[in-house]
This record gives structure tokens, sequence and C-alpha cells, in this order.
């Protein structure tokens, strides 16, 4: 497991490409989050660090995987292809640990910097952040495993722009007030629901990626 | 005898083709040439052995140990080279190397990069800047370099030119010294496989044809060139398969000595891999 997140670490940042994504996506953000400075921007950009770094991990291994046919070699080696999904699973969680941290320390230079926001409610939509990645994650992976990369991918923009549109929506109809007041208490329910559907994502991609390689 | 690979009754069934409940048993120490023509099931029976695709079969062992419960453990010992690279191609042999290290529990870097020294391979250089022959050599760079006991070469040597293909056989050569060390390998260039192969599997349509040692075939088998009423005095057992002429028929022999207790003056020509397998796939059988 630790060569096939090794190679998948190595392709997602030493390949210039996708490392120069990763790069351009965070400056944007930081870019963003530097000139804009609103109670709706902050949520906006918190959820983006978490969603799209916490889960564009294997979009970059999937496309190497699938162009140098890796797969036929992968099950040479000493490793079940239970343990690949695993990995990539892993590696998934890694990565949302990192852009996690990430964004709080976006979000701590935010309360610094602007005092917009108490840190009780940065810390709320943080905490909401992380749930709403693994939840995120685990559908899109689904969705890898299941169709391959190219309609992966297409599911992807498309999974990240409805939950745009439910930001978007949820912010006009209720209020932006609403969701950076919200009780973290619910955090408690959230954040297990989440853990489990990754969970329960990680199985049933293993199932798929066993059938699919039968 | 110890043996490196043993097949029970193996079958694999696809829409529209099947191994058909293939046997056969590699020795320890020895080198196996799997051959037949395209689409007759060798890279089928490569992955269902390797447990790549899913096939029945009442055993399929490796090293002592049955792949359905320990292929784990088996395939820390087995190295399986291909046709073409399966790496990234913007990876470097060095990067290569250290992913390896955290695939295999015995890899040996410095053996890794020794190999990388005498095959001339830039440990720094980005493999799509290679050449397929330095390809195929990082491969078997890659495969060595964890101490395997057993190689399995799908068609690997196809597309390299014969100085290349000289060196690979000479690594083989070097590797199956070892009493432990097993070589399966399936090839088109059957050349490679009268220079090497201590036995041939030969598979046709998804069915095993035969399994012989090298010797054997070279004892056994041979060529006649003959006419009508010859041919038809030749015993339909000995005839593996023929070749009708306008004036004359070509006749694959499978029994050359009982032959020639018979027939004392006939002339009759070695056949190598080549021959036997263009007349079993071109030929006429006996009926």
């Amino acid at each position: 497991m630790k060569g096939i997140i090794l190679k998948d670490l190595y392709e997602n940042f030493y390949i210039k490409k996708n490392l120069a994504s990763y790069i351009f996506g965070l400056g944007f953000v930081t870019l963003m989050f530097v000139a804009i400075s609103a109670e709706y921007t902050f949520v906006l950009y918190v959820m983006l660090i978490s969603i799209l770094f916490g889960s564009c991990m294997l979009e970059a291994s999937y496309e190497q995987d699938e162009k140098a046919n890796f797969y036929k070699l992968q099950f040479t080696f000493p490793v079940t292809k239970t343990e690949v999904v695993l990995a990539k699973y892993l590696l998934a969680l890694a990565s949302t640990s990192v852009s996690a941290l990430l964004a709080l320390a976006y979000s701590l230079f935010h309360i610094w910097r602007y005092r917009i926001i108490t840190l009780p409610e940065a810390l709320t939509v943080w905490g909401l952040s992380i749930c709403v990645s693994l939840i995120f994650t685990s559908v899109v992976y689904l969705f890898y495993f299941l169709f391959g990369k190219k309609i992966g991918i297409v599911l992807y923009v498309l999974c990240a722009a409805i939950l745009g549109g439910i930001y978007g929506a949820s912010s006009a109809i209720f209020g932006i007030d609403r969701l950076i007041g919200m009780d973290p208490v619910l955090l408690c329910v959230y954040f297990p629901v989440s853990i489990a559907l990754f969970a329960l994502s990680c199985l049933l991609s293993a199932q798929i990626y066993k059938r699919r390689y039968s | 005898m110890k043996y490196a690979i043993e097949v029970r009754n193996l079958t694999k069934h696809y829409k529209g083709f099947a191994l058909d409940d293939i046997s056969f048993q590699l020795p320890s120490g020895t080198v196996m040439g799997l051959i037949g023509e395209n689409g007759a099931g060798k890279s089928t029976l490569i992955n269902s052995i390797l447990g790549i695709t899913d096939s029945e079969s009442e055993l399929t062992s490796m090293l002592g140990l049955d792949m359905k419960t320990h292929s784990k453990e088996v395939k820390e010992d087995i190295a399986v080279i291909f046709n073409d690279s399966h790496y990234d191609t913007n990876l470097t042999p060095a990067i290569i190397g250290k992913i390896l290290s955290k695939v295999y529990k015995n890899w040996d870097a410095a053996l890794f990069t020794e190999y990388l020294q005498r095959f001339s391979l830039p440990e720094k250089k980005k493999i799509r800047k290679l050449s397929t022959g330095m390809k195929v050599k990082l491969e078997f760079a890659a495969a060595l370099s964890h101490h395997p006991k057993l190689l399995i070469l799908d068609e690997s040597t196809s597309g390299l030119d014969p100085v290349f293909r000289d060196e690979i056989l000479e690594i083989l050569r070097e590797f199956t010294e070892n009493e432990d060390h097993a070589v399966l390998m399936s090839s088109h260039i059957t050349s490679d496989l009268d220079k090497i192969a201590d036995y041939i599997a030969y598979l046709h349509n998804g069915k095993m044809q035969f399994i012989k040692t090298y010797d054997e075939m070279q004892n056994d088998y041979g060529i006649i060139t003959c006419g009508q009423e010859l041919f038809d005095s030749l015993s339909r057992d000995d005839i593996a398969a023929y070749r009708k002429e306008p004036y004359s028929y070509h006749v694959l022999i499978r029994n050359r000595a009982k032959l020639r207790q018979v027939f004392q003056d006939i002339p009759v020509e070695n056949a190598s891999v080549e021959d036997i397998m263009l007349f079993y796939v071109k030929g006429e059988k006996v009926k």
C-alpha cells in the first residue's frame, strides 16, 4: 500500500502540470482571500480549500494510471485489489487532513486580519467544511471507480457545481448568518455521518474495482 | 521435483474465447517458452495464473504456494515483465526505484543501481525520453531488484532489436543459473526460445496442444518432404500436420525415431520451434 500511495504522491506533485494546477489553485484562492473579505467569501474559500484540494488527489493518479495502463503491472505487486483502493482512500484522507489544516490557517489569518467573524464561528465553518469535504470525496471517488476517469471528471465538476449551487441558494434563501451561526453541536452528528459515508464509499469502490478488473 | 508453477485444469471464459482446461508444470531451475499465435490465449493464461483476471482451476500454485490463499506472499517472489512499460512516463528510474522499495519487502536498492549502471540507464532521465530498448531494460532492472525466484515475461522481448534481445537472453541465462529460479516466457520470437527454453508449451485457440522439453522436441519432431505414395504409406499417428504443395507434401513428423526404423533413407530435417508452430497453425491434420 505504501508503494501505491508514494506513486500517487509522485504523480500528483512531481509531474509538472499537476503541480502547476495545485499551485495555481492555491495561489488563486489565496489572492481572492486577501483581496475580498466578507462573511460570504470566507465560507466559500474555506469550503473551496477543504473540498477541492482534499478530493482531487485521485484525479491526477487515475489519469496517469489509465494512460500508462499501470493497473496491469500493479496487480503483479504483492498488494490486493482491496488494498489498492484502500491506499487511494487513505491518501484522500491524508490530503483532506492537510487541506483542513490549511483551511484552519486561512481561518485564523482571516480572524486576525479582518475580524469579520469570531473564532467559534470560524471553527464551526471549518468543522463543517471537513464534513462536506469527506462527503464530497466519498461521492466523487465512487464515481471515479464506477465510471473511470473521463466520466468521473465530468461528474466531479457536476458535483462541485451542484455543491456551489446549494451553497449559493441556501445563503440567498436562509442567509449566510444562519450558516455561520450554526449550532456547533450539529457537527457531532455531521462528522460521524461523513466518516461513515467515507468508509461506505471505500467499501463500495473496492467491490467495484474488484469486479472491474476480474 | 519442485515446481515453480503448477496449474491444474485452469479455465477462463470470455465472450467468443475460452482457455480450455489448461494444465502444466514448470519445474524450478528451468525456462519454459509459451508459444502460440496472436489471440491463442498466452496473455490470458499469464493473467489468469497471476490472478490479474479471475479464472477457475483445480489448482494454481506458484513457488509451492496456492495462489488463491497465498497470492500476496507469492507475489513478493515473482516478477512480471510485459512488452511495454506500465510506469508513468513522466517518472524517472530513480523514482521507480523509490516506489518499488515501498512495494517489495526484499527490495535491493544497491542491486537496482547496479542494474541501471550495467544497462547504461540514466537514473534521472524521464522514462518518456528513453528508447524502447532502454524502457525494457528498466523493466528488467526493476523486476530483478527484489530477488525474485520466478520471472514471467509476456512478450517482453518483442520490438527489441537482436542485440538488445541477446543481452536480455544473457540476463535470463544468468538468472536461471540458480536452481531455485524459473522463467515462464511467452514470445512470438521463437528463435529466442530455441536459444534458451528447456520446455516449450504450445497454446492454440485456448487449448494446450503440447508441452515438451526442448530436447524432446528436437528429437521427436522432424520435417520430411515426400510424394503422394510415401505420404500414404506413413503411419497416420506419426503425422502431426502436413502442408500440401503442387507436387509434394511437407510433413511434420512427431516420432522421428520410429520413422527412421521403417524408412531408413528418407532425409529428415530438424524442426525449429517456429516450424512446429507454423505446421500446427497453417498445416492440415490427417483424419
